[in-house]
């Protein structure tokens, strides 16, 4: 497996959000994670990303064997790990370019390859500019400055098209996208599926799964996986709700 | 061409009987003021007690300086208040003495202190006074080097640039022992002159007072591109009066040093129409270091349609770091636009965040978010030679990032 979490128990403020949740994802997988508001969907992408407030009680996260829990974020994103943000941050005064440029040099440093050189960034950062439609001078602004929430959404998926992580979590990726924009950042994925290199999307709706086609989708409830099923699993819960495919499942 | 033996002379003041009489004055006057306290101070000289420590005390000697680094261009050097060297061509370098009764006459009056002890104290003890005048476009910066390591120093440099003259002065200054530099510059920019000045301080172990007083004519532009560097006490002060539809620009940094203080003090006044001032000052500060800034912008009923802008933030890079700042409009025209503010902050944890799950060390990332914060006032920074100086200290190395 490529991503293994047992009995993973976290709590945020003394609350227990995530309660012995289970979990695997083999390489060249496309997981999706699907559930009701506040069943701890973004908590477990956080949690397995590294940031703070969130106390791990219980459990362990291994990518490719390595123990993530015990990793600093940095160290995650240099193992392979790759978290798209549901709320990308503005960074004013650090261009994308000037980030793009750190990013990739230290994950090249941690994976032994020497830095890529500028000619070589650049044409790659505008070519994915252009696949997912970012305008032209994007990667002179500051970090999300000033983008729409779709231009940031789409700017992760630059970000994981040109770091190339083992493992992405995309955490509402489709989340105020139109359903071009959609189309853009569905493309985006699409492009980087390989066999070696696996992906958990964590969505309230089946829509972006009309484009990125899962190999599984889980349902979390209870603070942990209450249902796992094939893709249509998202067209049940589309048609029905999250009570009917939950019914009689064990929380 | 000036040389080092055009400008080597004393203080001067004793030379003829109306300097001496108005000196003898000042001199009354000084005997008469105390330094600055918590309670009278214009504010908050954080860490005043340094420049008077006993190893700092009396008047400078002088000091075996080490060989000076070689300069290019345009260039005075002063050690211990007083030039020593120069070397100049568009430029015109005079001392008090070479200067003629009318000049005198002028200077006593533009130089005429208000009732700062420090101001003061060093027109009555000026290690020397050198009137340095532009009276045409200079394409480089006149480089002033100071250089101070006993005792009081006290330079005291008075700028003339003509009407509609060019040019930039770019000051720098290294201590090599216990010693206070109480400085001060005066400038004087004609009408429709332009002037950018560079200030650069880092390296300063010992204690630091510099004053420059800038009076602008119509017209005239004062370009302000500060870095200061604080290890043990520096306060650095601007005041300046613009004349009508002058403009100031002033952009500084502050970069703290654990254990330093640094203080910044700016009186800005605007007594004639139309004119404009925009002030960005932005400092760092580690563990155990102080800053403190105080921006003050006066506008006179003489001064219609102002427009003035002041922004003074800080960033607090550990516990234990200690900032003041204090931004202040004080306005008694009413056809102005005037705004101010100022911020204390950290850096901030989901931008930090951020950074390190795309796999930058923590230091890196707390380095670029620091480089973004100081980047609107770098980005005004046009001198080559400050920024040369500025990029030596930046980025931040990791103990100081951390």
């Amino acid at each position: 497996m490529m991503l293994t979490i047992r009995n993973l128990t976290v709590a945020v403020e003394g609350r227990r959000i995530l309660d012995g949740l289970d979990l695997d994802i083999a390489a060249g997988e496309v997981h999706a994670l699907m559930g009701p508001n506040g069943a701890g969907k973004s908590t477990l992408a956080n949690v397995l990303a590294g940031r703070e407030g969130y106390e791990v009680l219980e459990g362990k996260a291994l990518l490719d064997g390595q123990d993530l829990l015990t990793m600093e974020p940095e160290a995650r994103a240099q193992a392979g790990l790759f978290l798209s943000f549901q709320h990308p941050v503005e960074i004013p005064g650090v261009s994308n370019l000037q980030f793009l440029r750190t990013a990739l040099d230290c994950l090249r440093k941690a994976r032994g390859e020497p830095p890529l050189d500028s000619a070589a960034l650049l044409r790659a950062a505008r070519e994915a500019a252009q696949l997912l439609g970012l305008p032209a001078d994007f990667l002179k602004r500051g970090v999300n400055e000033g983008f729409s929430g779709g231009e940031k959404k789409r700017n992760e998926i630059l970000q994981m098209l040109l770091l190339e992580p083992r493992f992405v979590i995309l955490d509402e990726p489709d989340s105020g996208l139109d359903v071009d924009a959609l189309k853009l950042v569905a493309a985006g994925v699409n492009r980087l599926r390989r066999p070696d290199r696996a992906f958990l999307i964590i969505t309230h709706y089946p829509r972006i799964l009309e484009y990125v086609r899962p190999d599984r989708v889980h349902v979390l409830h209870g603070g942990r996986i209450a249902r796992s099923g094939e893709a249509e699993l998202a067209h049940q819960i589309e048609a029905g709700g999250y009570a009917a495919v939950l019914e009689g499942s064990v929380a | 061409m000036n040389t080092a033996l055009a400008v080597c002379h004393p203080c001067g003041w004793a030379e003829d009987a109306a300097t001496r009489a108005w000196h003898e004055q000042l001199a009354e006057r000084l005997a008469t003021l105390t330094p600055p306290t918590r309670k009278n101070e214009f504010w908050r000289y954080s860490r005043l007690s340094a420049c008077f420590a006993p190893e700092r005390a009396g008047r400078g000697l002088d000091f075996p300086f080490p060989s000076p680094e070689p300069l290019t261009g345009e260039w005075i050097r002063l050690d211990q208040g007083r030039p020593v060297a120069a070397h100049t061509r568009v430029w015109r370098l005079r001392s008090w003495s070479e200067l003629d009764e009318a000049t005198r006459a002028r200077w006593r009056e533009r130089l005429e202190p208000d009732e700062d002890y420090f101001a003061v104290r060093n027109l009555v003890e000026a290690d020397a006074v050198l009137l340095l005048e532009l009276e045409q476009t200079a394409d480089a910066p006149l480089q002033i080097q100071y250089r101070h390591g006993a005792g009081w120093v006290q330079p005291l440099l008075l700028v003339d640039v003509a009407a509609g003259a060019r040019g930039a002065l770019v000051e720098t200054f290294a201590s090599f022992g216990p010693s206070t530099q109480n400085g001060a510059v005066h400038l004087w920019l004609g009408e429709g002159a332009e002037l950018t000045h560079g200030v650069f301080t880092a390296d300063e172990e010992q204690a630091l007072l510099h004053r420059v007083r800038a009076r602008l004519g119509a017209r005239a532009r004062l370009d302000v591109q500060a870095f200061a560097a604080a290890r043990r006490y520096q306060r650095l002060e601007w005041d300046v009066t613009l004349g009508e539809s002058a403009t100031l620009r002033l952009s500084g940094i502050t970069q703290g040093e654990p254990e330093g203080s640094a203080d910044v003090a700016l009186r800005i006044r605007h007594a004639a129409p139309g004119a404009t001032t925009d002030v960005r000052w932005r400092g760092l500060v580690p563990a155990a270091a102080h800053s403190a800034v105080i921006g003050r912008i006066l506008i006179e009923p003489t001064g219609q349609r102002t427009d003035a802008a002041m922004r003074l933030d800080h960033l607090l890079l550990a516990d234990g770091a200690a900032a003041d700042v204090k931004p202040e409009l004080e306005i008694y025209a009413d056809d102005v636009a005037c705004g101010h503010g100022a911020t204390l902050g950290r850096l901030d944890d989901e931008a930090l965040f951020y950074l390190r799950s795309r796999g930058i060390p923590e230091v890196e990332a707390r380095r670029l978010l620091i480089d973004a914060f100081l980047a609107p006032v770098l980005q005004r920074f046009t001198l080559a030679e400050v920024l040369r100086h500025v990029h030596s200290r930046l980025p931040l190395p990791d103990d100081a990032a951390a």
